[in-house]
């Protein structure tokens, strides 16, 4: 009698296990099913993410090089605002010498002139350098850029130049800048300082005839 | 109230160059004076919070004049922050000895000089 009682109590405990067997396959099928979500669900959070670090990395591309566009806007409108309030061809002079020596950043600097008659480039105002190395300049990089009109930005200091720019009127040279050595602080020159440059290049050749010859821009 | 901030300099270009960093990116009142003695003057006249100056200026030096602020009773305690193209240690050296509170590199960067100026002002 014992043995039967056993017997079934063993049964039912082995029927029972089965029963919780299946119940908890069903369990893992179902936690399965959910891990192939989440998983699923996970990728396509990360392609999201991914997409969204690019368009933020794009973004931030592009603010960088608007601030870029800004400062050298900047940097433009600063040297024509202040070229474009002197009346006298000195001034033009002076104008010049203060936006190298403090939106540029260079002590050392000398403007040259054609001469109409020789059209050899003649120093007419410099500051911080000698007027052998202004001699040499204009008979080497000075002349060279006069007569072929491209701007040279040396990189090595061969020359001891760090800048060398034609001033047009219409498609003339009439001078040149040469900026020698930078401010010790000042590594290179920067695109704003570029900028700068370009603008006068453009610009100042102009006014530096107009201020000379008043009648000329009242003609105008 | 706004405060104030005196820039002082010869060139017209540097004193451009601070009015537009400073009017972008602060909201202090900015005074202006293009040499020593009037920066004298104006320190005097229109107690400015802080003088941000140049070193090389006619009539008298951005060091001369800062002597002469921290000289005078009613100036002496405005913070001075000298602007020069000289980097070199004697250079910077006489400035302190001169009395000034600081100084900045010129051609200055625009995020350097905001910080510095606003560390100056914040506090006051």
């Amino acid at each position: 009698m014992r043995d039967v009682n056993g017997n079934k109590n063993l049964q039912q405990d082995v029927l029972q296990l089965l029963q919780e067997n299946i119940a908890l396959k069903a369990r893992i099928r179902s936690l399965e099913d959910l891990l192939q979500f989440s998983r699923g669900e996970r990728a396509a959070l990360e392609l999201k993410l991914k997409n969204m670090k690019n368009n933020t990395h794009d973004a931030d591309v592009q603010a960088a090089k608007l601030t870029k566009y800004c400062d050298e806007l900047e940097a433009v409108v600063m040297a024509a605002t202040r070229l474009l309030a002197v009346c006298d061809r000195d001034a033009v002079v002076h104008a010049i010498q203060d936006i190298v020596a403090n939106l540029i950043g260079s002590e050392e600097m000398a403007l040259f002139e054609m001469a109409t008659e020789s059209y050899e480039f003649e120093a007419i105002a410099s500051c911080g350098v000698t007027e052998e190395q202004c001699k040499q300049a204009a008979e080497g990089l000075v002349g060279k850029v006069g007569r072929s009109g491209l701007a040279v930005f040396p990189r090595s200091g061969d020359s001891g130049m760090s800048a060398c720019v034609p001033l047009f009127l219409d498609q003339h040279v009439i001078a040149v800048i040469a900026i020698f050595d930078l401010l010790p602080q000042k590594v290179r020159l920067e695109q704003p300082d570029i900028a700068v440059l370009k603008y006068l290049e453009k610009h100042a050749g102009k006014l530096f005839v107009l201020r000379s010859r008043p009648e000329v821009e009242k003609h105008i | 109230m706004k405060k104030k901030i005196l820039l002082v300099d010869d060139s017209r270009t540097s004193l451009m160059m601070h009015s537009m960093i400073l009017n972008k990116h602060t909201n202090y009142e900015l005074a202006t004076a293009s040499d020593g003695e009037e920066a004298v003057r104006k320190a005097e006249a229109e107690s400015p919070d802080l003088i941000l100056m140049d070193v090389v200026m006619p009539k008298k030096n951005g060091f001369e004049t800062c002597r002469e602020i921290r000289g005078n009773q009613k100036t002496a305690h405005i913070p001075v922050i000298l602007v020069t193209t000289r980097g070199e240690e004697q250079c910077v050296e006489t400035g302190f000895e001169s009395g000034c509170n600081d100084y900045i590199t010129k051609p200055v960067n625009a995020q350097e000089l905001v910080l510095l100026v606003q560390s100056y002002l914040r506090g006051k």
